[in-house]
């Protein structure tokens, strides 16, 4: 039996033997193992007996799960969007010979740099309530004070502002580098046809940084599914449950109450919800694109 | 150059697969019920930890910059030197214990000795982790001079596990200088609730919109479950059955706990007692509350100042005089290699010349009486409070599911500080949640 032809450069696929080896045990047996010890009530210290879907019929009625689902989705919202439109203004207001210096650029990436449980630290005192920034600006312009992170009804605006602010240097780098990839000639177009400013932005900057904007819908998504630093430090969760969200959870189940298996089918659910959406933004791009 | 297949570089990976997931195997031991079980004859059979002959290793949670750090050092020192041993010692960050010391079992590499906390005894001792040391006990000298109720802290079904050696108890702090103000005698702390209750009223101060300025008596927002705990003991009762396994939230005495404690809440601002650093009492905007005694005295250290302006007493009792005392224990595990040399070990890092020198080297407190006169004897102001706190202390309940019991507290103050549930209501929610658990 004569075989298969592998393309024409066979040795492509040795150059990148090495990253599938290390994706495989770092990424791809981890994910196969925790949807393994989800069907267990593995709690790494016993032994580890199949029980099914006892895990996910759990899951189904914990209350504070449901919550951090319904949470986690009011952070994605709340800071996507919000990020991305930031993002992108800053990117125009940016694109400017004169206001497009090393320094500017680099003030507003830095949150991005700075590790975000530092980040979290200083926020927690911006927003302390009795000796915090935040109160003593307002009690000194005569205002309320608020309890920021300790009001049930604050928290997570609290937590989003802070991630707003924090990813909104990021995001504005890769619009800059989308806005240098459209021709000048569309513009030079346009302004002949007497287009206005903001009919340009919206007939040829947004449509040609699709794939850009794309790009950062994807990945915010998943790094906010993946919220957590931010609320270990700043609210543990709180106040009432009404900062938890869905891997906050999982380290709660997993790592303080032993129960990894249960962690594991709650970090299944979190990657098909997460695998969903990524999908149906694909299917939403491709429509276009087509 | 010979071709490489597409099929083996699937075979490859699948067989790296096969090999990760045969490798990711069970535990090794059977799984255990959650009623505590009585010591079983693997128990005597010592472990394999890695340690050999005239070899003894102890782990201590913290870090080498910590108070207890230094004199722990010299007393290990000195106990290799006296008994021609080699002592190997690693001190763990809290915020790691708990991953480490699993691995460690699991992998049959635990220390002879390690230092545990009242919230992980009984699940140690369930796992088979830690072992009872009932018989070096009975001949140990300072079985005597431990506080009887620090012996029964590492006491569970009258065998003793762990040996409490350092005593971290919460004790009352009032402003003295705020009593005054208040015209209140700043000699006269509060001596029953009623009186707690009526001096946080007046003691408190509002600013013109109404907020509260200065917090008549101090009441975390988040976290006050430490105050619940010191509270309930002082209105004669427990948030658990401990010797029945199961949680008792519903109780008259608990509603009335919680009643009390959101009647308190009413004269503080809010904070969360996770974040200390924000504790209107070293803000100087609280007149009264419970603080951990060696922050207490961090504090006035820092602020010689401030040790005039406060009074302090271990605790405002109700029924009965109750404080908060988290605890150090030293436990022998099931892979010590050496049970006899391994209680040695405890039995020198409790001895009185070790806790003396403790006290006199660092001015830390004691879990036995002789080292607490001492201690006493340094500073009487403010020792003598943290020495009847200790005599008087407990931490949290001694359960396997003491996390999940942590979290439904917290749980159920917070719902009757925001108003959103009544203590009734709050608490038979904790307490369904926790059947639960401790199924």
């Amino acid at each position: 039996m004569k075989l298969k032809k592998l393309g024409t450069d066979p040795t492509g696929y040795l150059f990148i033997l090495p990253f599938f080896i290390i994706f495989s045990y770092f990424y791809f047996i981890p994910i196969i193992k925790v949807i393994i010890d989800s069907f267990t009530d593995y709690d790494m210290v016993t032994k580890q007996n199949y029980i099914g879907f006892s895990n996910y019929i759990e899951l189904a009625s914990d209350e504070r799960f449901i919550r951090s689902i319904g949470n986690t989705l009011v952070y994605t919202v709340g800071t996507l969007l919000p990020t991305l439109c930031l993002g992108l203004l800053l990117a125009l207001l940016i694109n400017n010979a004169m206001i497009k210096t090393r320094i500017s650029r680099t003030l507003i990436f830095m949150p991005h740099v700075v590790s975000m449980v530092a980040v979290s630290m200083i926020w927690l005192y911006l927003y302390e309530p009795t000796k915090g920034v935040f109160n003593t600006l307002l009690t000194n312009l005569g205002l309320q004070r608020s309890d920021w992170l300790l009001d049930p009804n604050r928290a997570m605006l609290c937590l989003i502002i802070m991630g707003i602010w924090k990813s909104a240097g990021y995001n504005m780098m890769i619009f800059l580098s989308g806005l240098k990839n459209i021709p000048v000639q569309y513009y030079e177009a346009a302004k002949i046809d007497g287009s206005t400013p903001i009919n340009t932005f919206f007939r040829i900057t947004l449509p040609l940084l699709s794939p850009t904007t794309s790009f950062l819908f994807i990945t915010g998504i998943i790094s906010s599914f993946n919220v957590f630093d931010q609320v270990q430090v700043m609210t543990d969760g709180g106040p009432m449950f009404r900062t938890t969200t869905m891997v906050h959870q999982i380290y709660t189940a997993g790592f303080l109450n032993y129960r990894v298996g249960y962690a594991s089918a709650m970090s299944v659910v979190l990657l098909v919800v997460v695998v969903i959406i990524t999908v149906i933004n694909f299917r939403l791009t491709q429509e276009r694109t087509d | 150059m010979k071709r490489i297949h597409k099929q083996w570089i699937t075979a490859l990976l699948v067989l790296m697969l096969a090999i990760q997931l045969a490798a990711c195997g069970s535990g090794t031991s059977d799984s255990s019920s959650q009623a505590v079980s009585e010591p079983s004859a693997s128990e005597d059979s010592g472990g394999s930890g890695g340690t050999t002959a005239n070899e003894v290793t102890i782990w201590s949670r913290g870090t080498e910059t910590e108070p207890l750090a230094g004199p722990l050092i010299e007393a290990l020192e000195k106990f290799e030197a006296e008994n021609n041993v080699t002592v190997n010692y690693q001190f763990v960050p809290h915020s790691d214990v708990i991953t480490k010391y699993n691995a460690a079992f699991a992998s049959n590499t635990a220390p002879d000795v390690i230092d545990i906390g009242i919230v992980h005894l009984i699940g140690r001792i369930n796992l088979g982790h830690i072992v009872p040391m009932d018989d070096y006990v009975a001949d140990w000298a300072g079985k005597d001079d431990i506080f009887p109720q620090m012996l029964d802290l590492g006491t569970v079904n009258e065998h003793v596990y762990a040996i409490a050696h350092y005593p971290s108890p919460n004790i009352f702090v009032y402003r003295k200088d705020m009593f005054e103000q208040a015209g209140l005698d700043p000699e006269s702390p509060p001596q029953s609730w009623d009186q707690l209750l009526e001096y946080a009223e007046k003691l408190t101060v509002y600013d013109g919109s109404g907020n509260i300025e200065i917090s008549g008596f101090v009441m975390p927002t988040q976290g006050a479950r430490f105050i619940a705990n010191t509270m309930i003991r002082q209105n004669g009762s427990h948030f658990v059955d401990e010797a029945n396994n199961t949680p008792t939230m519903t109780t008259p005495e608990a509603v009335e706990t919680l009643e009390f404690m959101n009647a308190l809440y009413q004269y503080s601002a809010a904070y969360d007692s996770s974040n200390d650093d924000s504790n209107p009492i070293w803000l100087d905007k609280g007149a009264m509350g419970y603080v951990a005694s060696d922050r207490i005295k961090n504090y006035v250290t820092q602020n010689p100042e401030m040790k005039e302006k406060f009074g302090y007493v271990a605790c405002v009792p109700g029924v009965e005089s109750a404080s908060w005392c988290g605890v150090h224990f030293y436990a022998m595990t099931s892979q010590a290699g050496d049970p006899d040399l391994a209680w040695s070990l405890i039995e020198h890092l409790t001895s009185e010349e070790t806790l003396a020198r403790r006290v006199e080297s660092a001015g830390l407190s004691s879990t036995f009486q002789s080292a607490s006169e001492k201690y006493a004897s340094l500073d009487p102001e403010i020792n003598q409070a943290i020495v009847d706190a200790i005599s008087i202390g407990a931490g949290n309940p001694r359960v396997s599911w003491a996390a999940d019991y942590e979290i439904e507290l917290d749980q159920a103050l917070e719902e009757v500080f925001y108003g959103v549930s009544t203590p009734e209501e709050a608490l038979a929610k904790a307490q369904t949640n926790l059947e639960k658990s401790a199924q």
